[in-house]
């Protein structure tokens, strides 16, 4: 296959004659499968080719692209299995190999795989096909699964509308193949046109004569530029010269303005509203089930006023599972009966054997302690015990601190929480929250696919920072990573503080939940404004509500454990050692010292917490479990603890979330991130902590 | 274990496109949604997997 813009430049195939001419001796030459994820695509290739396949990178991708030979009609075709897509203006890498696979392969059948239960997913990506001006065929797969959901499609009356072929298949039992092979000759452009409010239309109009003649209709064309893909810019300036480019930006920038929003916006509604009226003429569904409390619990999670509520008590009860049962119960009986009473007097008295040295633990109601006084002088050797023994079990040991707080503090409260996380994940609540979160974001200059990674940051601040790239503007992705940096906490460190929350009356909780929120709030309101850029829609296709499989969740609660496991305690290990140096090079004290007046003056927190806010910089979940050992301790006062908690919550999530930052937004960017993080952190936490204590808050 | 998306029901692949650049893939193991983006751990466990084994080893010689 070609995919040059040499190629792409060339005239378009006459697809009229090209359709009319064609009869089961006129096949095509190469026949290619598009079609949104989880329609079967695959399944149908496989069919149509063969045991051998070819599967290779897309040139300049790492998507990959399956490519095969299969016979028709005595002929043998090749046929090519694209990534799946949900819009053929590219939100991602695979959607952009899939639209350049079409804008390439010239003179190619284009078969539209849709699955027919969910028409509208697929007649969105139809009107574009349509849009574009290709000929193809639409094939209905899955249509067994349609008819036991009560879903009825009229395919007469569809291909009647959209004026191409429409075939029906159930791939997994090889049905319908008989008509699909027929029907590859007798592809066509679709009369299936959206109609677009007139500014946008005026703006196609104007750019038409400015657009080079290519393999897709210059409307297609048009839509795309309009529709803000930068991709489609850069094959376009190749072909009619920078001063044209401008020209069509310029054309796009009054439309936004006579718009009054980005015409991508506009587009993607009319785009709706004209499937949506499509299918109210070729699909039949069956009624709603009215009263079922899980639909009800969907809708009302979705509303913008009850949704509120039902976010209020989904949080309560997974308080109650991770905060009360997770850090309250478990944590007691790890932490204070097993660890501290079991494994670590043990690990000490084995320690002590095998590195003997002159030395006597402190004792707590009988229970050995890793602090320890010497009881004489000693020599260069028992010193160097005295050094393996202090990395191991000492006050900044492996095994009584890095292991204790891993295991013991942490591992409860990540696992209730995981456990929690998954219920939440297959029930599809996540979806809803998504939607009814939405409207809030708009607020900062944030919406649409902005909030996913918002959401998916309560599991992974790193992971949500990568998936950041899926947002179309590279002002949305700086928001969003300098939020989620700022003060989205990842599960472990929510599971922490909800252990931490536990100790504290609820306004405590609502000062530490306001405080964060506003913070969020004003910090993201202050970037959309200095951060210059668009803004793009939220099209998100809901999955239902449903009762989550008790096996799927465990499954997956242990899965997300180990993962836990080899990401967070090899780190837990490397913070406990830099503490352990730092102590042993009496440079702990200094830093103490040094960061009083700060820590002390205007954090009003004891000394000791320099180290929390130290092992932070590696892990924010291993700072809190810092602060929430303090308080458990009865080191903190309620004040400080809510101080403790507003100011590790906005500080910089991990060392792994800084890489990424810098991988994905660059050094600068990311080291400005972070130099705005950490000191707002700390200002933030002082002002708190100045403001309660002037007004007398004792909680 | 098949798993969808649990944002937006589409497929998870350990191959989509995020997880495939990021620098923190290898021996990460994380899927990622083609359509949404959204990333999550596999729904592989090695501690299901051992206990299954052992069941399996029980039945076969429960000796």
């Amino acid at each position: 296959m070609s995919s040059t813009t040499d190629t792409w430049v060339a005239s378009p195939p006459d697809s009229e004659a090209l359709a009319s001419t064609r009869g089961d001796q006129d096949l095509p030459e190469t026949v290619v499968l598009i079609g949104n994820p989880n329609v079967g695509k695959s399944v149908i290739f496989g069919r149509l080719t063969g045991r051998y396949v070819t599967v290779s990178n897309y040139p300049g991708t790492t998507v990959t692209v399956t490519r095969g030979r299969g016979r028709v009609a005595g002929r043998s075709i090749e046929f090519i299995d694209t990534p799946g897509v949900n819009s053929l203006v590219p939100m991602s890498e695979d959607e952009k190999v899939t639209r350049d696979i079409l804008l390439d392969q010239t003179g190619a059948a284009v078969v539209q795989v849709a699955d027919a239960k969910n028409l509208r997913r697929s007649l969105l990506v139809t009107s574009q096909l349509a849009e574009m001006g290709l000929p193809f065929v639409l094939n209905l797969n899955m249509n067994d699964e349609a008819q036991n959901l009560g879903v009825s499609i009229d395919h007469h009356a569809l291909a009647e509308a959209i004026d191409v072929p429409v075939t029906r298949t159930v791939a997994v039992r090889k049905k319908g193949f008989g008509d699909l092979k027929k029907s590859l000759s007798q592809g066509r452009p679709s009369r299936f046109q959206v109609g677009y409010p007139v500014p946008v239309e005026e703006a196609i109009e104007a750019m038409i004569p400015l657009l080079p003649e290519t393999a897709v209709s210059k409307r297609g064309l048009a839509v795309q530029m309009l529709s803000g893909d930068p991709t489609i810019e850069s094959r376009i300036a190749q072909a009619v010269g920078a001063a044209s480019v401008r020209r069509l930006a310029a054309i796009r920038n009054t439309a936004k303005r006579r718009l009054g929003a980005t015409p991508s916006t506009a587009i993607n509604r009319a785009r709706l509203r004209a499937v949506d009226a499509l299918l109210t003429t070729v699909e039949k569904r069956p009624a709603r089930r009215p009263g079922s409390v899980l639909d009800t619990f969907g809708s009302l999670a979705m509303h913008p006023v009850w949704g509120i509520p039902v976010l209020l008590g989904v949080l309560w009860l997974v308080y109650q599972f991770v905060g009360v049962f997770g850090a309250g119960t478990l944590v007691d009986l790890l932490e204070s009966r097993f660890f501290a009473e079991i494994v670590s007097p043990w690990a000490i008295r084995g320690v002590d054997v095998l590195c003997a040295f002159p030395h006597e633990h402190l004792l707590e109601d009988g229970i050995v302690l890793p602090d320890y006084r010497t009881v004489s002088t000693l020599s260069t050797g028992q010193e160097a015990l005295r050094l393996i023994h202090d990395f191991l079990v000492g006050p900044y040991g492996q095994v009584t601190m890095a292991l204790s707080y891993a295991i013991a503090l942490i591992l409860p409260i990540v696992a209730t929480f995981f456990i929690a996380f998954g219920i939440l994940e297959d029930s599809g609540y996540l979806p809803r929250l998504a939607v009814m979160v939405n409207r809030g974001f708009r607020s900062v200059g944030l919406n649409g696919k902005a909030v996913l990674p918002m959401v998916l940051g309560l599991g992974c601040d790193t992971m949500a920072t990568l998936t950041a790239r899926i947002l179309e503007t590279r002002k949305e992705r700086i928001i969003v990573t300098l939020l989620l940096a700022l003060g989205v906490p990842c599960s472990a460190q929510l599971g922490v503080i909800l252990g931490m929350i536990r100790s504290l009356s609820l306004g405590a909780t609502l000062v530490w939940a306001g405080t964060v929120f506003l913070t969020l709030i004003a910090v993201g309101w202050l970037a959309s404004k200095l951060v210059r850029g668009e803004s793009s829609d939220f099209i998100l296709e809901l999955p239902p509500i449903r009762r989550p499989q008790i096996s799927n969740i465990l499954v997956k609660t242990l899965a997300r454990i180990e993962w836990y496991m080899r990401e967070a305690v090899p780190l837990f290990l490397l913070g406990t050692f830099v503490l352990f140096l730092l102590d042993r090079f009496r440079l702990l004290g200094a830093i103490e010292t040094a960061a009083a007046p700060f820590v002390q003056g205007v954090l009003g927190l004891p000394a000791s917490a320099s180290e929390a806010f130290l092992i932070g910089f590696l892990r924010r979940d291993y700072g809190a479990a810092g602060l929430y050992n303090m308080s458990r301790e009865g080191l903190l006062d309620p004040v400080q603890l809510v101080v403790a908690m507003v100011t590790i919550t906005l500080f910089v999530p991990c060392i792994a979330n800084f890489f990424i930052m810098i991988k994905e937004r660059g050094i600068k960017t990311a080291f400005a991130m972070v130099a705005v993080i950490v000191p707002l952190a700390f200002l933030v936490g002082g002002a708190l902590n100045l403001g309660l204590r002037a007004l007398g808050v004792t909680f | 274990m098949n798993q969808s998306c649990p944002v937006c029901a589409g497929r998870l692949s350990e191959r989509a496109s995020g997880c495939a650049t990021c620098p923190m893939s290898s021996g990460c193991g994380m899927m990622c949604c083609e359509n949404c983006g959204y990333q999550t751990v596999p729904p592989r466990s090695a501690t299901v997997d051992f206990v299954k084994k052992l069941l399996r080893r029980f039945r076969h010689d429960p000796s």
